[in-house]
């Protein structure tokens, strides 16, 4: 067992001696603290833990100090699943099937899933401590009051780094009331969050890619709750989604292999590699090429991210979460022009309109309204589709069981020593083999074979519908920037430009550069394009 | 008699020395008018706008409707009825000005509500400050409020 859980120790101690610990050597270097895992082992999926160790493993090659801290910490309990065949480099890619030795009995019993899941202790290098929140929020506490400290000697550095890889709670109506949903089902909303930082004034530079985790935009702002006046201290960052939307990570696809998230495009963005190690087929954007900035700065693989992910996240920046806060009251309910001001965003929105097959003529609002109407009656279909099968899977399974249980009675009741005789017995694979044979199996198999595929359907289906609404959001954005600098007052122009400033950083002052082969502005290209 | 023409005499009383006097009912009717105008510009802004919005293709609300949970959207359109006060109660009182001054002094119903609907545009045009954008929805607006206006009096002589 892990020390720092240890019922003997007083956590407040735990959470010190945790940071005494993880501090040493490195109050000089730029910092950078990872947060992940799950809330529970059967909310802790192994693609969390995967994404984790590549981010971990990018920030350590751009020479920053990093502070992990998964799960349970070093406890030596279960605190991580997979199922198998589906994921990670410890799937050994074997057959799913021989990993299940009574398919038949699991799929009847409709454990399949469960018979497939394997529990494990995670494998995160270098893991500082569990991320139970009344252990978690002292550690943070302190690597990042130890860093503020560190500034006055070394102006060199860039504000730490905090990524969060786990999920999120939504709240009602609240921005700032959304949560991280820590180990041992602990949470912290972003309003407890900006209080820590308001209390020690730190500067901070955030990813957050959980469901809802635009809320902890707020973090950059003076109060949490409303408002637009930013905090004296420097914080921005980039989060998955808005306040209200589930992320990508919350979909169906964590539980594949085809799992992407913002931190799958982000970080590759600014490791040039993707997380399976091959070179990005699309070069990274310097915005910041003209004023000479050596490394790819965070705002460059954020704006990379806007453009080639594909998957269900609509995420933002701080920025453009300001830019939407911002946005005057009587605009938000007027119709707006099809032409677009010439600035990062519409280029981004161009190049994504291209890619979903508009031509240049027909990129109208209306056509984009259009293609979104015809997209959601496609996600509208397949979920019907998914309901009937469901019904369907249902009642096969339903009468195969009781055709079972009929024969076998034990089998209605696993936790019983008639159910072990049964097991004991050899039995269960006879059973099993008999169920396969019955023709009304047959169905059952087919039944839940093409609600997977409908499952991945559906799941391709959210990830082009929400290229649509990115296109629109896009624009939006374009339009809103310009606005700003139209209608916006001194102070607010100022407070932007200062958002971006902080995010156009690089990942670290003194790490080398991780990318080579940088394009110039964005807008300039297209310019030239034109 | 035509139902305007009707209307400017209805709910007025001679009294004894032949002057009129203006009974509760009347000034119940006027301030119902009040409140029918004050209460449906927003909205009516609003559904013009939304509507212009879904036909071009874009719009803030518009694009935010899927994206975001109604009940926010819903708390902008409060917030939004409250600035808009400013501008609906000058307009309804505009509204109701016209009505006493061409329906019930001069006369003239069938030509109620012209001249408030031009000076109501002028008005919105003047305090919202961004003509290019709000012209067409206001005068949209304007259209269906006058409508609206010249319905509740006829509806007026139906009560």
């Amino acid at each position: 067992m892990n020390m720092f859980n240890s019922t003997f120790l007083p956590r407040k101690l735990a959470a010190l001696f945790l940071v005494a610990s993880t501090n040493l050597g490195t109050a000089f270097a730029d910092t950078a603290i990872i947060a992940g895992g799950g809330y529970d082992l059967h909310g802790s999926q192994a693609q969390i833990e995967l994404n984790v160790k590549w981010v971990q493993q990018v920030l350590q090659r751009a020479g920053l100090s990093v502070h992990t801290f998964f799960t349970d910490g070093g406890d030596e309990a279960f605190d991580v699943y997979r199922i198998a065949g589906d994921v990670t480099e410890a799937d050994d890619g074997a057959d799913a099937k021989s990993r299940v030795p009574y398919e038949a009995l699991a799929r009847v019993f409709r454990n399949y899933e469960e018979a497939k899941t394997q529990y494990y202790n995670n494998t995160v290098p270098e893991n500082a401590g569990t991320t139970r929140a009344d252990i978690l929020l002292p550690a943070l506490s302190e690597i990042l009051s130890a860093n503020s400290d560190s500034d006055t000697d070394s102006v060199s550095e860039s504000p730490p780094l905090f990524i969060y890889n786990g999920h999120g709670g939504p709240s009602r109506d609240k921005p700032d009331e959304v949560t991280l949903k820590l180990w041992e089902n602990t949470s912290v909303t972003a309003r407890e969050f900006h209080a820590l930082l308001e209390e020690r004034s730190t500067d901070l530079r955030f990813v957050f890619t959980q469901c809802y985790s635009g809320g902890f935009h707020r973090l950059a702002y003076k109060n949490s709750s409303s408002g637009l006046e930013l905090a004296d201290s420097t914080r921005c960052g980039f989060t998955a989604e808005s306040a209200w939307r589930l992320a990508e990570g919350c979909s169906a696809s964590v539980e594949s292999r085809d799992y992407r998230d913002y931190t799958t495009y982000f970080f590759a963005a600014l490791d040039g590699l993707t997380r399976d190690g091959e070179s990005l087929t699309e070069p990274v954007v310097d915005t910041e090429g003209a004023d000479g900035a050596e490394n790819t700065g965070l705002r460059d693989a954020h704006l990379y991210t806007l453009q080639h992910a594909h998957s269900t996240d609509l995420s933002r920046s701080t920025s453009e979460d300001f830019l939407i806060s911002w946005q005057p009251w009587l605009e938000r309910w007027l119709p707006v022009s099809d032409s677009l001001p010439a600035n990062e965003y519409s280029v981004i929105a161009e190049s994504l309109a291209t890619r979903l097959g508009l031509d240049g003529e027909d990129t109208s609002g209306r056509a984009i309204r259009k293609q979104l109407k015809k997209e959601r009656e496609n996600l509208a279909s397949i979920e019907k589709k998914i309901s009937e099968q469901r019904d369907s899977e249902y009642w096969d399974a339903w009468d195969l069981q009781k055709m079972a249980i009929e024969k076998w009675p034990f089998l209605a009741a696993p936790y019983t020593d008639g159910y072990a005789r049964l097991a004991s017995s050899g039995l269960l694979q006879e059973i099993s083999d008999w169920l396969s044979a019955l023709p009304r199996y047959q169905s059952l198999l087919q039944n839940q074979n093409q609600l997977q595929s409908l499952y991945a359907e559906q799941l391709a289906a959210e990830r082009q519908l929400t290229q649509w609404y990115k296109l629109l959001h896009l624009r939006k954005l374009s339009r809103l920037k310009s606005d700003l600098y139209v209608k916006g007052d001194v102070n607010e122009i100022e407070s932007y430009e200062r958002l971006v400033a902080c995010e156009s950083q690089p990942l670290s002052r003194e790490g080398k550069s991780l990318l080579t082969d940088k394009p110039a502005d964005p807008l300039q290209v297209s310019q030239q394009r034109d | 008699m035509n139902n305007l023409e009707h209307l400017a005499t209805k709910g007025h009383v001679q009294n004894g020395d032949g002057g009129e006097t203006e009974p509760g009912r009347f000034r119940f009717r006027t301030f119902l008018l009040f409140l029918f105008i004050a209460g449906l510009c927003w909205p009516v802004f609003v559904i013009t706008t939304g509507s212009l919005s879904a036909l071009f293709g874009e719009g803030s609300v518009v694009n935010a409707w899927h994206l975001q949970p109604r009940r926010l959207i819903l708390q902008q359109f409060l917030e939004a009825y409250l600035y808009t006060l400013l501008v609906s109660v000058p307009l309804a009182l505009l509204a109701v000005a016209d009505y006493r001054i061409l329906v019930h002094k001069l006369k003239k119903p069938k030509y109620t509500g012209l001249l408030w609907i031009l000076s109501g545009v002028a008005l919105t045009v003047y305090l919202l400050s961004s003509t290019n954008q709000v012209l067409l929805p206001v005068l949209l607006t304007a259209i269906c409020l006058f409508t609206g206006y010249r319905l509740f009096l006829w509806l007026f002589r139906m009560a």
